[in-house]
């Protein structure tokens, strides 16, 4: 890689040579064990959140070089990389055919020949099938001539319409195939085009093929091919948000169908999925019709692992750069400002003996010391901003579980370092680099990002919940600074949990800041320990904005469901309320966690 | 007629024709009753269409009630649909129809002005099931300033993106298995095309730039070339072309180059510069079935301070050959009237 080139920036997975992929992707499969295992799974999480890149190197080509296997046969799964772009089906033209019978079947056959064209398309892309002995390309021309064909004429397709392959290639075949499919969404858009400016009915002549008459079965067959697998066939379906209605209820009659020893469906969504009903309204349930996982609730409850991902991500990226630096090296902390913390951590546990409140010294000056800097750093002068927000280790924390949110401002920071280095090869970022850029990306996230959305959401409703969104990160970005500088036992504060029932209105707007990434949602027990509640995380991307310290694991407080209320429409009179010490409660064990700790304590204690 | 603007007050006196249908659209924008100001006078043009939007703002509302009363007793309101453009295309369908369209060969004047991208595509495709040897003209009224009143770094249209969707009628054809082409037509919004970039993740990324000495005032041309440089930072690997902001013809030739380049991919195309320019991308549609078309609907309007009218206009008549589409009967592919009589499926 050229030292130009900018060795965090970010890229379309689907675009990556297996070599890259393998090279690049950290095994992440040990926090998301559910994604390369038989099953329909639901991967939510937003945008950079690694779903895709997951998805690409679940692919054939990157599993053969990863597995170092040169038999695509031995490979325990088939993965097809089904990308949903915005308008790929969701075409405006579908919209002539709500409410009428016709809408589901025909749906669900545009559904069906796209993914059938991908199929096959990564069998030409991505399997790399060596067939010098030509069986494979009898095979498949046998499967062509004999089950194909007839499940073609179940679907409708005239044999004068479907001229068979002539030769056995196996190459050749596939093209074939692509070409077929590829038509019959053609023949989809055409009847659409036709469609466009009538508002009366149109007949459609064209052959129908649904999933469990004609995908399923093709699948079916094709796996039992030699060159193929023995596992099943998994089709990943990317930004699944992209479907329409029609097409989602259609994907979720197919999850409904449990057919994942032979077809697995993968569905990744950016946490706008329309709905769980199918096309005859009934409800897909979780776990009974399958997995679901939300990248974000995982990394924000297992900070520790994700630190570790992300450290294994960027090594990679740099060694490929060619940097020869560790990720600590390259982003490196401010000396002076971690040298007067390691003071101040030595300052408690001296005198921890006498005025210690933690079980251990260490603890204390942990818990402690950090927050005590950032606090003697506000006052008169209001130099809180003084603080720099440097150091790979809260790089990762600030990026709250997302890795675009590492990466993208790594990026900028490079392209910034690689400016001023008068052509010289970049080795590290300079602390103040690192700040500032890190602190840019928090107001562009609370401010910029904030008016986008609401100017992208005016009608009066959905504005409404805006501002009161706003509110309440306002409101707990600013209480959780004034824990931060109080003389209380836990300052290091990022999440609230519910001591009571939450009404719909506060969980709406709580629920559309998980949507736009201000939150994370989980779960914790609950304050009389007989069970769990909901508990809010914000997200640590904020910490610069509000003057946080996103270090380390951090505790929360019990709320009621009228102080989040008070937030959200009060939220200076919230924040006033909090530092006369009023309205959030602490958990019942109030204990300190470090790297150790288990399962319970963090039930009880804290989210990490 | 030519591309080298008039003065309004000269308009009238320019037409020097018949026209069987005259169809404006009334917006927020007061240069919205610039040219029906200009030529409502003229005993010449037969019926008038006056398109609104009818869920907009109670200035769209006054402005299209003038329109209706400045045009005289030969006219008619098209309501329009911003959220929905299946309201939007029947609406125009019935009022071409009821004006005669579906059975003459009718004239057409058309004030492109202030329509949305989207109701002007639409209509352009209706008009192409029906123009057979009759000319269609285009007015266009050219703002003398945008933002008013702000720098050039500051000016804002319109903010935020609240739908993506494929144009009516023009859904391309995308075939499954081939690589993505996003061919973006930059005009003040870099905002608005970098999130459409964003949504898209397409493959190649097509970035066209308004000519200098094409736009429609050489002020623009500046705001235009800040918004393709703001645009052009955070995109990082783009294939940029330059098109003509007023030659619909050359807008067209420039986006089959484009296409051209990238033989081996479905396309799309955004048309976010001039209505001229959206007018030369549906022409490229109209000859490339496999264009599709697709718009970002604004969340919000500069309905404040959008534009202040100019004192000019351009006319450019659309030649029989823009709406010929090679390989399609008129009775086939092409948008064509209802026919009743069709069996349901």
């Amino acid at each position: 890689m050229s030292l130009q080139e900018n060795p965090f920036s970010v890229q379309t997975p689907e675009d990556i040579k297996a070599t890259e992929v393998v090279d690049l992707f950290v095994d992440v499969f040990g926090d998301f064990y559910n994604i390369p295992n038989q099953g329909h799974t639901f991967l939510h999480g937003p945008r950079g959140s690694g779903k895709s890149m997951m998805f690409r190197y679940l692919e054939p080509d990157c599993q053969l070089l990863s597995h170092q296997q040169h038999k695509l046969h031995e490979l325990p799964f088939y993965a097809v990389y089904v990308p949903i772009k915005n308008t790929d089906l969701k075409l405006t033209e579908l919209e002539r055919l709500e409410n009428k019978h016709a809408n589901v079947v025909l749906n669900e056959h545009f559904l069906t020949v796209f993914i059938a064209s991908r199929v096959f398309a990564s069998l030409r892309d991505r399997a790399g099938i060596d067939d010098p002995s030509g069986d494979h390309g009898r095979a498949l021309a046998t499967y062509l001539t004999g089950p194909f064909s007839k499940l073609l004429a179940k679907a409708g397709m005239p044999k004068t319409q479907q001229p068979l392959p002539s030769e056995s290639l196996l190459s050749a075949n596939v093209q074939w195939c692509i070409e077929l499919f590829d038509e019959l969404c053609s023949g989809v858009i055409n009847y659409l085009r036709r469609l466009s400016f009538r508002r009366t009915a149109l007949n459609y002549n064209g052959p129908l093929c649904g999933y469990l008459d004609f995908l399923l079965p093709m699948l079916k067959e094709l796996r039992a091919l030699p060159f193929m697998p023995n596992g099943p066939i998994y089709l990943l379906l990317d930004d699944a948000d992209n479907l329409n209605e029609t097409q989602t209820r259609i994907l979720n009659s197919w999850v409904f169908c449990r057919t994942s020893s032979d077809v697995s469906l993968k569905i990744s969504t950016q946490l706008n999925y329309k709905t769980y009903r199918t096309a005859t309204n009934q409800r897909i349930d979780s776990p009974h019709d399958y997995t679901e996982i939300d990248i974000s609730t995982v990394y924000a409850s297992k900070t520790s692992s994700y630190s570790g991902r992300v450290e294994e991500i960027v090594r990679r990226r740099l060694n490929r750069h060619g940097a020869g630096v560790t990720p600590k090296e390259f982003f490196p902390e401010y000396a002076k400002q971690e040298e007067a913390i390691r003071q101040l951590e030595a300052e408690h546990i001296a005198k921890w003996a006498e005025e210690g409140r933690g079980h251990r010294a260490r603890d204390d000056a942990y818990r402690y010391a950090r927050p005590d800097y950032i606090t003697s750093l506000s006052g008169a002068k209001k130099g809180s901003s003084k603080y720099r927000y440097a150091g790979f280790e809260q790089l990762v924390y600030l990026s709250s579980g997302v890795i675009r949110y590492f990466l993208e401002p790594a990026s900028r920071m490079y392209a910034e370092a690689l400016s001023t280095s008068g052509g010289k090869p970049v080795t590290h970022i300079d602390s103040l680099v690192q700040d500032r850029i890190i602190r840019d990306e928090a107001e562009r996230f609370m401010v910029g990002e904030f008016d986008k959305l609401s100017e992208e959401n005016t009608e009066p409703r959905h504005a409404g919940r805006f501002l009161q969104l706003r509110n309440l990160i306002h409101a707990l970005g600013g209480a959780f600074h004034q824990i931060l500088i109080s003389d209380k036992s836990e300052r290091r504060v990022f999440s609230i949990a519910f001591s009571d029932t939450a009404d719909r209105d506060v969980l709406d707007v709580l629920k559309l800041g998980v949507q736009c990434g201000y939150l994370h949602e989980a779960s914790i027990g609950n304050k009389e320990g007989t069970g769990r509640t909901r508990m809010f995380v914000l997200s640590r991307r904020l910490a610069p904005f509000f003057m946080l310290d996103p270090t380390g694991f951090a505790g929360y407080k019990f709320v009621t469901n009228a102080a989040v209320k008070e937030a959200i429409l009060r939220p200076k009179a919230f924040i006033a309320r909090i530092s006369r010490g009023e309205l959030l409660e602490d958990p019942p064990q109030l204990r300190l966690f470090d790297g150790s700790a288990s399962g319970d304590d963090v039930d009880y204690n804290e989210e990490r | 007629m030519s591309l080298d603007p008039m003065r309004l007050t000269d308009l009238a006196g320019a037409i020097d024709r018949e026209f069987d249908v005259f169809i404006c659209s009334a917006s927020y924008e007061e240069r919205c009753k610039s040219v029906p100001n200009a030529i409502a006078d003229h005993r010449r043009i037969g019926k008038r269409l006056v398109c609104y939007n009818h869920k907009s703002s109670s200035i769209v509302t006054g402005n299209a009630k003038y329109l209706l009363g400045r045009l005289g007793a030969n006219v008619n309101g098209v309501p329009l649909d911003k959220v929905t453009p299946l309201i939007t295309a029947d609406n125009l369908q019935r009022a071409l129809s009821h004006a005669g369209g579906d059975d003459h060969d009718l004239s057409y004047l058309v004030d492109i002005t202030t329509f949305t991208h989207e109701a002007l595509l639409i209509l352009l495709r209706l008009l192409q099931a029906r123009v057979k040897r009759s000319p269609v003209v285009l007015a266009y009224a050219p703002a003398a300033e945008y933002s008013v009143g702000l720098a050039p770094e500051q000016k804002w249209l319109s903010k935020g993106i609240a739908d993506i969707r494929s144009v009516l009628g023009y859904p391309g054809d995308s075939r499954p298995s081939r690589k993505s082409h996003l061919i973006v037509l930059v005009g003040f919004e870099g905002d608005r095309a970098e999130r459409l970039i964003d949504e898209y993740q397409p493959h190649v990324i097509s970035l066209g730039f308004g000519q200098a000495g094409t736009s429609t005032a050489p002020q623009h041309h500046q705001v235009n070339r800040l918004a393709f440089g703001q645009l052009a930072t955070k995109v990082s690997k783009y294939s940029e072309f330059e098109f003509s902001c007023v030659d619909s013809a050359a807008v067209e030739v420039a986006i089959a180059t484009q296409v051209s380049k990238f033989p081996e991919c479905n396309v799309v195309v955004a048309p976010m510069n001039t209505k001229l320019s959206t007018v030369g991308v549906a022409g490229a549609a109209f000859r490339n079935d496999q264009i599709q078309l697709c718009y970002a609907s604004a969340s919000q309007y500069n309905v404040e301070g959008y534009s202040r009218p100019g004192d000019t206009c351009v006319l450019t008549t659309l030649t029989p050959e823009y709406w010929k589409a090679p390989g399609l009967s008129r009775t086939g592919n092409v948008a064509k009237p209802d026919d009743p009589a069709a069996p349901g499926t």
